[in-house]
């Protein structure tokens, strides 16, 4: 994968060290772990004649990770100088709510958008309106399909769930069998994990698939499935659960059949019961994304733009791997905390 | 809780109420009226982008899907009602009128079994509150809950893609680029139901069920047969709610209307209809739905939070009752 080699880490010493870790930490070669890079603006900080004001908009106003998102859009608005005002609807899935705040916020002729899509068809008319207005769009976590906006920031996760499955069949030395629950086939993440898992297990023959099961973002659900494969194969060694709801149905399984230690239990995200199973070994791995990261660099790159600079129409945001091991080191817990406000470890 | 309130008054007294509570209705709509007027004006001061064409347009689309609902909400709350299974109906009717057209069934055939899913639960309503009598709030609840179900279990809780180009140009295009289509067709169906409910039998009785069920039982309405048109009527409308929202976003999500009436009822109860019914306008609920609209597009244009909005509607609905009670009290010491 080609990317560019300038990076924004050493502008961001608050995070250098925890994407420091996760580089250490991507096992096997190649894979994309490193951040990546983008337009950093070369302008002088807060320097810029015009003021600019950016409108952030994300899925929701009072998840801990749309919040994070939003902290790294107001840190970097402090640094270089500009205003980021924030909206967003009530619930995930309010999307005439959605819809309306973007549309106003182009009515209002912001200098720009930062945008995560509810929904990516529904936002293709809006974003391409946006951007005839000349009013510039950088989507984070969430695109839209087509991708008509200036430039989409997202966690991998074909690289992250990749990574994550080569550091599972290492420690579990390349031999067993593995399923996988994902919580479903429609989103693009959904999609995409356990695809990228997938593409790491290639490499490791002596493992063996079993199956895949779609656990509908439901934890009894994932539970129940889980401990079916579990029943039905008492080979597995390996369980990957594609987000933070499918993985502690793993996780519940896994406790509830007595085979802590026995299977290794790889997973996606974060939230406190997941940190806990963490802690105490029941899941063993977990990918952790940085949607601080995302506000921050979208505001990089929407100043960028308003400096008349090219930035590359996507940029994969970095990731950590949370293991048992690491939990408690302070990278981990400055990545768990962009999940859990207030998190101490 | 309507019913018994109004059932004391006699009949003879009927026609004076009426004619007490629709100038009563007259007057909260104009002050609510002025209200909007006064934002309008507030905003404009405040915010260069407010009075342009395009965010004219901006808020006539956003305003359409609750005006839509809020017709139907003023008939079912002028009954002295209230039907909370709207929402749910954008739902259920969004995700089968989706699914139909991203299976490429003709357009009309599509529209029209979500006009009948909207009918069918409005049938179920108006069934459970006058044969099984039970309270209209129950009685929609569980309808809203059935139809939410239904909605996540048909799409297995996903998303619906792939409408037709030509139904997303009708819910995103406008005439002169000022009137959206979607709010132009609110405004005919606004216009026609004013009409129905202040000028036909059906609009009388409409109001007689609600003031006086029993007077309206009495000199010969089927009371129970105009419950249950009141209700299809709530459901065939939310059902047009849910289409001209699939038109507008593009897609259909399995809870994409949830809690929609919750501002379908704020509307009409701005628009100065009174929940033990007998009282309401169309053209109050219309300007309620409008207020609501500017309010979220004018504060979003001059800064303030999202967060606040909120805060800042729930003031207006509550300052909107408020006001109309304390008129009433007033109104009720005078007699």
């Amino acid at each position: 994968m080609m990317r560019k080699t300038k990076s924004t880490l050493h502008k961001k010493g608050c995070l250098s060290g925890a994407v420091g870790v996760a580089a250490m930490l991507a096992v096997g070669c190649g894979t994309d772990v490193s951040h990546t890079a983008t337009n950093v603006p070369n302008v002088p900080v807060a320097a810029s004649t015009k003021h600019y004001t950016f409108e952030l908009i994300t899925k929701s106003n009072d998840s801990p990770y749309w919040l994070a998102v939003k902290q790294g859009a107001d840190d970097a608005a402090k640094k270089y100088g500009v205003t980021v005002t924030f909206e967003a609807p009530a619930t995930e899935t309010d999307l005439t709510t959605q819809l309306s705040m973007f549309n106003n916020a182009v009515t209002a002729h912001v200098d720009g958008v930062i945008l995560a899509a509810q929904n990516p068809s529904a936002l293709v008319g809006p974003v391409e309106h946006a951007e005839k207005e000349g009013i510039p769009v950088v989507t984070v976590d969430s695109g839209v399909s087509p991708n008509v906006s200036d430039c989409f920031l997202a966690t991998n996760n074909i690289s992250a769930a990749e990574a994550l499955a080569e550091y599972a069949a290492q420690k579990v030395h390349g031999k067993g069998q593995y399923a996988i629950i994902d919580f479903n086939q429609e989103s693009s993440t959904g999609i995409q994990r356990p695809e990228g898992w997938q593409l790491g297990m290639k490499k490791y023959p002596g493992i063996k698939y079993v199956g895949m099961q779609l656990g509908n973002n439901s934890i009894t659900t994932s539970e129940a499935e889980a401990e079916t494969f579990l029943h039905a194969h008492p080979n597995i060694n390996l369980m990957f659960g594609a987000n933070d709801r499918s993985v502690l149905g793993i996780a519940n399984a896994v406790q509830a059949m007595g085979l802590k230690g026995k299977v290794f239990v790889a997973g996606f995200d974060a939230d406190m019961g997941e940190v806990g199973d963490i802690k105490s070994g029941l899941i063993n791995a977990a990918i952790l994304q940085y949607p601080y990261e995302m506000g921050y660099e979208a505001v990089e790159e929407l100043v960028a733009i308003k400096h008349g600079q090219h930035v590359p129409k996507q940029i994969d945001t970095p990731y950590m791997l949370v293991t048992t091991q690491n939990v408690n080191t302070p990278a981990a817990i400055k990545a768990i905390s962009q999940y859990i406000p207030g998190y101490k470890g | 809780m309507g019913h018994l309130v109004s059932a004391s008054t006699t009949e003879n007294k009927m026609g004076s109420t009426r004619f007490r509570m629709s100038l009563r209705s007259a007057l909260n709509a104009s002050l609510v009226f002025g209200g909007l007027i006064a934002l309008v004006v507030v905003f404009s001061v405040l915010s260069k982008s407010f009075l342009t064409f395009s965010n004219i347009f901006q808020i006539l689309q956003q305003v359409a899907v609750v005006g839509i609902l809020s017709i139907g909400q003023a008939f079912v709350i002028i009954t002295a009602g209230i039907d909370m299974s709207q929402g749910s109906v954008i739902d259920l009717v969004g995700i089968m009128t989706g699914l139909l057209l991203e299976h490429h069934y003709p357009i009309w055939i599509s529209m029209v079994a979500g006009l009948l899913i909207g009918a069918a639960t409005g049938f179920v309503n108006g069934l459970l509150i006058t044969l099984a009598k039970i309270p209209p709030f129950i009685a929609t609840l569980g309808t809203m809950s059935i139809d939410a179900g239904i909605a996540l279990i048909i799409p297995n809780g996903q998303p619906v893609f792939g409408i037709p180009q030509s139904v997303y140009n009708f819910g995103n295009g406008g005439v002169l680029k000022i009137v959206p289509n979607i709010a132009l067709l609110m405004i005919v169906l606004a216009i026609a139901f004013h009409f129905v409910l202040s000028k036909t039998k059906f609009g009388r009785c409409t109001y007689a069920v609600g003031s006086n069920p029993l007077a309206a039982r009495l000199s010969g309405m089927q009371v129970n047969r105009h419950i249950i048109f009141v209700y299809i009527l709530s459901g065939v409308l939310s059902a047009v709610g849910g289409i001209v929202m699939l038109a507008w976003v593009n897609s259909a999500m399995p809870d994409m209307g949830t809690n929609y009436q919750l501002n379908s009822i704020a509307a009409v109860v701005i628009g100065g209809a009174s929940l033990f019914g007998g009282e309401g306008t169309v053209w109050g609920s219309m300007i309620g739905a409008l207020l609501m609209a500017v309010l979220a597009n004018g504060s979003q244009l001059v800064g303030i939070s999202s967060y606040w909005q909120s805060v800042l509607l729930g003031i207006v609905v509550v300052l909107a009752v408020f006001i109309d009670g304390f008129r009433r009290r007033s109104a009720g010491m005078n007699a």
